[in-house]
């Protein structure tokens, strides 16, 4: 990497190499393996992958919300400074909510169903600011009716049942704001939503972003999604991120072929109907035993023998005449990067025909 | 009560497959009263067609995909199969046009029994129909090969012994294995990731291709219904929005409803980004329990005058094969800019 020419603020959240691994019967999973990035403040970051990327596993282990099977060998996670791993539980308790919080995939099963609306939204605020129980009912209801809840105050009293599933995700954001948190980590935040409610909260969360001058780490499987929001992409492949860039050049300059495959595998509106897309054949590797050389090399279809000996050192598109910061540079983990214009020299075929690993 | 029409219906030949009239579906919801999933639907699809059917969830897209194949049979309605009218069909003769209408649906690996091995599931439906062994077999390696598997690899496995992709790969042989004539897809893609979700897209097009299908895919993904459909259903509520060819509904979307689904869908690229301006009252679906009444969409479109509160609109071409059951569709094909604006849609 080019060292920083320009003089860089200190990030709001520092990712430095981390790796993170889950027990299985099989050997540990390589869940998480050597990701680093910054976040200034206000910034919102997204991450795109597929089912199995890590990229779930990479925000948990950010936010130190890790199941007990989980070990973090290497790696660390500063917050404004502060090692986000070394804090006790105490310490940590506090820092969820009032530092970062969390807005997760699934409103139905992240509210309390046995809990009032209203007990939910106050319990951060008396808790961690020490408000009563009037202060902490006041602030919900702004909170309710700045998230776009009709009707905040019969609100109060209903159960999560009662709502439906855009008004559960707007009860979860206004949680999640609840103690003016720095940094909002929003995973797949409207996958379980419909299309027009999805625009909905994605409009919600970009003013309330805005508004409350929060970073954001956005996470989900569309790049659609991620495309409108986010001020800077990375794309994760194999529990590494095999691009990143600036959101322009993400889909302008397209580096890693597993990026270039992905997005020419969503269909489009503007090809017509019947338009063959280009599938990416076989599957992610098995990162108990992940291969020696790229990541995705078994299903790609620029590699060759160069691809299957070392892992590909993370290389910038910056010349050395001109660098930029670190987090502002166009970052790949490639030997032979996508030159050509994108969607025309793809030599990646359409298997039809999978193998058959188990 | 009032229907939404039949102007969208094509002349009933021999080309025609399936034509489905004045459909009404009611589920019991207690205390004696009943929702109404689907309100007067109806649709014909011609041999060899891909019809698509989307909306967003609880507009009765499942709904109608069920009771074409009388599961369970709907409330009220016609619905005609190769000109058989299938909700006169009780027992024997219903139980006997069941191979040639087949279904896939959403969630793959829960459709598969997980104790039973992969050439079972896919030989079961042959076995029911009495065929000798010799026959299932070779018909269901046929199928299996036909469907991307090699069936001396899998034949003998498990279902849990494969992932989402493979398992949907496996729930297409079992369809296909009775050599159907229609397949009704319940968002067969929805929970796949983007690249298998285009391997299976392009396997159902080859399908179509080899068996000579006839295909209804229901989806709520206006992108996915758009690139496999020749023809495009849009419903809300449980009544249809529009009716038009894939290009044509996409392009030139008519119903104010169908312009916010379109809108509401997030592109891929630069210079999109969403909005942050405020964006108004949340609009959601209403409750199905108590419809609005005359247009349904009404009390979400920001074009709705007093008459769309008091008549339902009926289905009417608004240019050649293009039919919108609407009484102010955006039929002003010079200002798409304006209307868009009018809905309040920051993506273009």
């Amino acid at each position: 990497m080019s060292t920083s020419a320009e003089a860089e603020p200190a990030p709001l959240l520092r990712v430095d190499n981390l790796h993170t691994r889950f027990a299985t019967e099989q050997g540990p999973l390589r869940a998480v393996d050597g990701v680093s990035f910054d976040l200034g403040v206000g910034e919102t970051f997204g991450i795109v992958g597929e089912s199995g990327s890590g990229k779930s596993a990479l925000v948990r282990t950010i936010m130190n919300l890790l199941p007990a099977s989980a070990r973090v060998p290497e790696g660390r996670v500063l917050f404004d400074g502060r090692d986000v791993r070394a804090l006790s539980p105490l310490e940590a308790k506090h820092f969820w909510g009032t530092e970062m919080a969390m807005v997760f995939q699934d409103p139905s099963t992240s509210l309390n169903p046995v809990k009032k609306i209203g007990a939910q939204v106050t319990e951060s605020m008396r808790y961690h600011l020490g408000l009563s129980k009037a202060q902490a009912t006041a602030r919900a209801l702004d909170l309710l009716a700045e998230t776009g809840i009709s009707e905040p105050r019969r609100r109060l009293d209903q159960y999560p049942h009662e709502l439906s599933g855009g008004m559960r995700q707007r009860v979860m954001i206004a949680i999640a704001l609840a103690c003016e948190p720095r940094l909002l980590v929003a995973d797949e935040p409207t996958t379980a939503l419909d299309v027009t409610v999805q625009k909905q909260i994605l409009e919600l969360l970009a003013r309330l972003q805005r508004e409350h001058g929060m970073a954001m780490i956005l996470i989900s499987h569309d790049f659609g999604v991620v495309s409108g929001m986010a001020d800077r992409i990375a794309v994760m492949y194999a529990g590494q991120f095999v691009e990143s860039a600036p959101a322009a050049e993400t889909f302008q300059d397209i580096k890693h072929p597993y990026t270039e495959a992905l997005l020419s595998s969503i269909p489009r509106f503007d090809h017509p109907s019947h338009t063959r897309l280009l599938a990416i054949g076989g599957r992610p590797p098995n990162m108990v035993t992940p291969p020696a050389g790229c990541r995705f090399a078994p299903r790609c279809g620029y590699a060759d023998d160069s691809c299957t000996g070392a892992p590909p050192p993370l290389a910038s598109t910056d010349s050395d005449t001109a660098p930029r910061a670190a987090s502002r540079t166009h970052q790949f983990r490639c030997i032979h990067p996508v030159t050509s214009s994108p969607r025309v020299a793809r030599r990646a075929t359409d298997h039809t025909h999978d193998e058959v690993t188990v | 009560m009032a229907g939404i029409g039949t102007a969208h219906l094509r002349d009933a030949d021999e080309g025609t497959l399936v034509r489905v009239e004045h459909l009404v579906v009611e589920y019991p919801a207690g205390q004696g009263r009943a929702v109404q999933a689907v309100s007067d639907v109806s649709f014909d699809i011609r041999r060899g067609e891909t019809l698509g059917l989307v909306g967003e969830s609880g507009c009765g897209k499942s709904t109608t995909g069920r009771a074409l194949l009388q599961l369970p049979a709907p409330t009220d309605g016609s619905v005609r199969f190769d000109g058989i009218e299938l909700t006169d069909l009780r027992g024997e003769a219903l139980r006997k046009i069941r191979p040639r209408i087949q279904m896939i649906f959403q969630d793959p690996i829960s459709s598969l029994n997980e104790t039973r091995k992969v050439h079972d599931l896919v030989a079961e439906g042959l076995r029911i129909w009495g065929h000798p062994k010799d026959e299932i077999d070779s018909r269901v390696d046929e199928v299996l090969d036909a469907v991307g598997l090699d069936p001396t690899a899998v034949g003998h496995r498990r279902p849990r012994q494969f992932s989402g992709g493979q398992c949907q790969r496996i729930c297409i042989a079992r369809a296909l294995v009775l050599e159907p004539e229609l397949v009704v897809c319940d968002e067969p893609v929805s929970a796949l990731d983007v690249s298998v979700q285009a391997q299976i897209l392009n396997l159902l097009e080859d399908m179509k291709a080899r068996y000579g299908l006839t295909l209804l895919f229901i989806t709520h993904d206006l992108s996915v219904v758009r690139n496999i459909s020749d023809r495009i259903v849009v419903m809300y509520l449980g009544r249809i929005c529009e009716v038009a060819s894939a290009d044509a509904l996409i392009s030139e979307p008519a119903h104010p409803y169908t312009q916010l689904l379109i809108g509401s869908v997030p592109r891929v690229g630069a210079d999109q980004r969403i909005g942050h301006t405020a964006s108004r009252a949340p609009s959601e679906l209403p409750s199905p329990m108590d419809p609005p009444a005359g247009c349904r969409f009404h009390p979400r479109c920001p074009l709705a005058q007093d008459i769309c509160r008091d008549e339902v609109p009926q289905t009417r071409e608004i240019r050649p094969g293009h039919f919108v059951a609407c009484h102010f569709p955006l039929v002003d094909d010079t200002a798409p800019d304006g209307t868009d604006q009018a809905l309040g849609m920051g993506v273009a």
